[in-house]
């Protein structure tokens, strides 16, 4: 079981720069929990002190919103993963 | 009516398949708000006064700078210090002087986004801040416009159209917003994001091909990639949901 988590170009400096992960975990917290054990800068990124998903990152999964009262969601075999930090520049 | 000059002046988009005539009529009947002057705003802006929108209201209360000339191609050298709409409807109507240009120097709020905004057929997104961004996402909703988001950071940049009623909206995609940061920029980043702005509206307008609706399109300038997210109706939304007494 394995899934690919892509990065938005925004969080990729906190995961040493790369675009996509490879991570394991049955539900898309576990996913993301393994995510951060490997790059614990994404953390204060993605999770607030109650580890509650910031309300400014969104989670896709299987094309999909996962929002934050979802993250137990199962995590089919293969399924990519892709984190966006809202941007608001222009 | 279209006259034998804009029929000269827009011979190459009448030739394309469902625009026509007709649709160059709908673009001189059109207004646009495009809100910000910046780099999102300046080529979304010079590409409709290209394209012959009939009428462009462009919003930014903001002076031109120096370190905003690497990406905010409607301001020049000459132009800094200046009201960056006086500067924006100057080169606008050189380009076109057929076009209306409104130049409104003020800050968007929610005392004056339902006015700035009212009877207009599409809203451009271009601003440099998330909270105005949310603002004007709201208003387009309230008041049936649509909305078309487009954002950058660096080399990254994202775009949504939004169709009040129809479509998923920015609050549906994001419920909050971070610190308030500088971003870096590379001018050509919005540069991608302003010009799929523009195609969107024009598209809207005139009605041909498919709307970026319910799909975030994600441009990564660094690996030169495109992703397109699929962004649904959330039930809930603050903003278009049934939260508020809409109908999904
Ligand atoms: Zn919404």
């Amino acid at each position: 079981m394995s899934n690919t988590i892509n990065l938005a170009a925004y969080l990729r400096s906190y995961a040493d720069n790369k675009e996509s992960v490879t991570v394991k975990g049955k539900t898309i917290q576990e996913c993301l929990n393994y995510l951060i054990k490997q790059h614990p800068g994404l953390k204060k990124m993605l999770f607030d002190q109650d580890g509650q998903l910031h309300n400014y990152v969104s989670i896709f999964a299987a094309n999909e919103i996962v929002y934050a009262d979802q993250m137990d969601k199962p995590a089919k075999d293969g399924d990519t993963i892709h984190i966006l930090y809202i941007i608001g520049g222009g | 009516m279209l006259t034998p000059e804009d029929k000269q002046r827009y011979d190459r988009q009448i030739m394309i398949p469902g625009f026509g005539e007709a649709g160059q009529e709908k673009l001189k009947q059109a207004k646009i708000v495009i809100a910000g002057s910046g780099g999102l705003g300046s080529p979304s802006a010079i590409y409709l006064a290209a394209a012959g929108v009939g009428t462009l209201r462009i919003i930014d209360h903001d002076k031109v700078e120096l370190s905003n000339l690497n990406r905010q191609v409607l301001h020049w050298d000459k132009d800094i210090g200046r009201s960056k709409v006086k500067s924006a409807a100057e080169k606008l109507t050189q380009l076109n002087g057929r076009i209306r240009v409104e130049a409104i120097a003020q800050t968007i709020n929610d005392m004056n986004v339902a006015a700035m905004v009212a009877g207009f057929d599409v809203i451009i997104d271009a601003l440099d801040n998330l909270p105005t961004r949310f603002l004007l996402n709201k208003a387009a909703i309230d008041h049936g416009i649509p909305f078309i988001h487009g954002a950058v950071y660096g080399l990254e940049g994202r775009a949504m159209t939004i169709i009040p009623g129809q479509s998923a909206c920015l609050r549906c995609l994001y419920q909050g917003i971070p610190p308030q940061e500088k971003f870096p920029v590379l001018g050509t980043t919005p540069a991608v994001i302003g010009c799929i702005q523009a195609t969107e509206a024009i598209k809207l307008i005139t009605g041909i091909g498919v709307p970026l609706t319910n799909r975030l399109l994600i441009y990564d300038g660094f690996n030169m990639k495109f992703t397109e997210l699929t962004v649904n109706r959330k039930k809930n939304c603050e903003h278009c949901g049934t939260k508020k007494g809409r109908q999904l």
